[in-house]
């Protein structure tokens, strides 16, 4: 009896010992910000290519913090990259990590930015799509970002103020946001629009010698990437979703620039189907401030007839905005990125199911109405 | 050593009912409502929600009729020593089968999403013997912790979720009613699964100190888990749409993915949810433990129930490490929500209530 109580205590003393299989302290995690994956192109050198160009297909590039500066508790490099290529994503990391001292953790990435060549492969990019959507650590608030040419060539860029360019993308994207000059457009945005609607837009990144630029929107169809938007496009599009929380729009009158800012804006989409057509419409309510005027100029901001008209020429440049985007969406690449498919799904079940197998060639086909009312609040402290 | 009196209230009863509930059923219910009905998952569960209500008032009737007994003691006398042995077995069965389900998936899903090289079986282990620890104190400590866990685990549920609110787009949960009846009439029995945990009623009965009172708490009971379940339902399908929540294994955790919390000084809260979902699947193996094991006592006549924890976590183990995979795991839940759920949760309790009504209408007091 004395030794069996003995045998279980040891047992016991075994089993909570032992415990701590998923220990890593803390100074050995390297939590990574960003991942840069880009299609492997080999170099060919004499007209022969590497041996290993056949096995490789990945480029993955990941950056990390040093966390001990970012605190500022030590001097030295505020940032580490590493670089490797491989057969799959998962491959790739893997090989990364026999270069690493320390265990990569994913669940602070901030961004993932694809290079355009694998957008534009649509094999690679719905493997990457499909590991990341799989992969239970990265969460769907990561920005997923397209850039021209070469991820990996975005990380040896450094900008002045903020030297993590994962830090400084969630930075620029809260900051900017507003503006809607870039695409509000994250990770859980464009897994649900490629499910429902096989198409979305992302945020292309550019950078130049020192700095970073996050503008405009690759359009992705079908799993890859075939074009993009831009700048105007893009907000324009943003107007659609009713995304834009505040914009700047410039209007002429009497050759007077008058920059008015948006302050509140509510878009309505509906779709429905008349004398055989499919119509798409949006009507707009907003609200706007008259910023600028002409210097010198008198009784012209505080006459109710005036701010009638700027309103009027407002709303006639939205109104065109949108029809020039819709457009542009339907015959440049025939994607509903106005998710009209995914309304009528919802809103008109027995239409959509009349249409759904012939959508891509009748969403081309459809016609855009806009309605735009916007009243002009506040015109500024001067007449 | 007396640890408890073995008594409680039936307000006790009652969350015992809630915890027991809310379990690894939770995490997959948008998925497998919204595979079989589409947009109107709401409905169906609303619908279910209102017979599990039948169902729960038709049971507190029944163990009405046999104060002090469990249903082991009193299918003995409304079905005959025989069959009442073999339907007892069966109801043993049942809650061990159960609870090897919640020990797999949560093995699963800790494994998946917090400690990727601890071993599964270390991982079912450890919950396994915590809740033997509480099992052998007794129902009084279980009802206690009961009362303690639901409303922090729902509180804080349904705090993080809020800043997802905002981002929800209800449009996903159109069109309305357009699925044909047939189909919403067969999706009743998938939501089963989610309420297992109401045929306790059976069992926990005998403690109770004021069984009139049953119907009330338990009926309030399921009114709060289909709430939750209701919440998690519409927040699920209004935030990924419909095609993404029928992809994603687990849509009540993937929803915290999508909290952003501001400041952004905490992250990740999916882990810290998961530690908070731990302490709900932890109740629900433990009240479902201890009807196992108080029907194993029942059924040999021992005089407490506490001897036969350890055995019986043998046997949970290792029914729990039968599926090879995840894939494989849901399998068996559905084939087991199809067949002995369905029987213990829906027809046995119809049976004993009419058998019971007419052995009294024949027999006199025979029963009451």
């Amino acid at each position: 009896m004395h030794r069996l109580k003995l045998i279980c205590i040891m047992l016991i003393v075994i089993l909570t010992a032992t415990g701590c299989w998923d220990k890593v302290e803390i100074d050995k995690r390297a939590f990574v910000v960003v991942i840069c994956i880009d299609k492997f192109q080999p170099k060919e050198e004499n007209g022969k290519k590497p041996i290993d160009s056949s096995k490789n297909r990945y480029v993955v590039t990941i950056e990390y913090p040093n966390a001990g500066v970012i605190a500022g508790k030590q001097d030295g490099e505020p940032k580490f990259t590493y670089s490797s290529v491989g057969k799959s994503f998962y491959d790739t990391l893997e090989s990364l990590s026999t270069r690493l001292g320390r265990k990569m953790q994913f669940r602070h990435i901030k961004a993932i930015i694809l290079g355009e060549a694998l957008a534009k492969d649509e094999k690679l990019f719905r493997e990457i799509l499909d590991a990341i959507e799989r992969s239970p650590k990265i969460g769907r608030k990561v920005n997923l970002m397209i850039t021209p040419g070469e991820a990996k060539d975005l990380l040896n860029t450094s900008t002045k103020d903020e030297p993590v360019l994962g830090l400084f993308i969630r930075e620029l994207m809260e900051q900017n946001l507003r503006t809607s000059r870039m695409a509000d457009a994250d990770l859980g945005y464009i897994l649900r629009s490629l499910h429902e609607s096989r198409a979305a837009i992302t945020p292309k990144i550019f950078s130049s010698k020192d700095e970073f630029k996050i503008a405009a929107s690759a359009v992705i169809k079908d799993f890859k990437m075939v074009g993009e938007l831009g700048e105007t496009d893009t907000r324009n599009l943003m107007f659609m979703f009713n995304k834009v929380q505040s914009s700047l729009i410039d209007v002429k009158i009497d050759d007077i620039l008058l920059p008015i800012h948006i302050t509140a804006l509510n878009t309505k989409k509906k779709v429905y189907e008349k004398n055989g057509i499919i119509y798409t419409s949006f009507s707009i309510k907003g609200e706007g401030d008259l910023i600028q005027h002409l210097f010198e100029v008198r009784d012209q901001p505080l006459d109710d007839k005036y701010i009638e008209k700027i309103e009027k020429e407002v709303s006639k440049y939205i109104k065109e905005q949108i029809i020039s985007t819709y457009k542009k969406i339907q015959k440049d690449f025939g994607a509903d990125l106005a998710q009209a498919g995914e309304y009528l799904r919802k809103h008109e079940p027995e239409l959509w199911e009349s249409i759904r197998n012939d959508w891509s060639e009748i969403f081309p086909k459809t016609k855009v109405v806009v309605n735009v009312d916007l009243n002009i609040r506040r015109i500024g402290v001067t007449q | 050593m007396e640890r408890n009196n073995d008594k409680i209230s039936s307000f006790q009863l009652g969350v015992v009912l809630a915890v027991t509930m809310v379990g690894v059923g939770i995490l997959t219910l948008p998925r497998s409502i919204t595979e079989a009905v589409g947009p109107d998952g709401w409905i169906v569960l609303f619908i279910a929600a209102l017979i599990e209500v039948a169902i729960a008032i038709g049971m507190a009737k029944l163990v009405e009729k046999f104060p002090k007994k469990t249903v082991v003691e009193f299918e003995n006398i409304l079905l005959g020593k025989f069959l009442g042995s073999i339907i007892s077995i069966g109801f043993f069965i049942y809650c061990i089968t159960l609870s090897a389900i919640e020990v797999r998936v949560f093995g699963e899903l800790i494994k998946e999403y917090l400690l990727l090289n601890t071993p599964i079986e270390v991982l079912m282990i450890t919950l396994l013997l915590t809740a033997v620890y509480l099992v052998r104190s007794g129902i009084e400590p279980i009802a206690r912790m009961a009362q303690i866990i639901f409303p922090v685990v729902t509180i804080i549920a349904i705090v993080i979720i809020l800043p997802v609110l905002p981002e929800l787009d209800f449009t996903n949960l159109l069109p309305v009613l357009k699925t044909p009846i047939v189909k919403i009439i067969k999706a009743v029995p998938i939501i089963l699964f989610s309420f297992m945990g109401i045929e306790m009623i059976l069992l926990f009965s005998k403690f109770v100190l004021d069984p009139p009172n049953i119907k009330k708490h338990a009926s309030l009971a399921i009114g709060m888990v289909s709430a939750i379940y209701m919440f998690i339902l519409i927040v699920a399908v209004s935030r990924f749409g419909l095609i993404e929540t029928t992809h994603v294994i687990w849509p009540a955790l993937e929803i915290f993915k999508t909290v952003d919390l501001p400041g952004a000084f905490i992250e990740n809260i999916e882990a810290f949810i998961i530690a908070i979902w731990m302490l709900s699947v932890f109740m629900t193996l433990a009240v479902l433990y201890f009807g196992a094991s108080l029907i194993a006592s029942e059924l040999l006549k021992s005089k407490e129930q506490n001897y036969f924890a350890l055995p019986i976590l043998l046997i949970i183990y290792f029914i729990a490490l039968i599926p090879d995979n995840i894939a494989q795991t849901y399998d068996y839940i559905e084939i087991f929500s199809n067949y002995l759920a369905s029987f213990y949760i829906v027809i046995l309790p119809i049976f004993l209530f009419i058998i019971s009504v007419f052995k009294k209408r024949k027999g006199g007091k025979k029963g009451a």
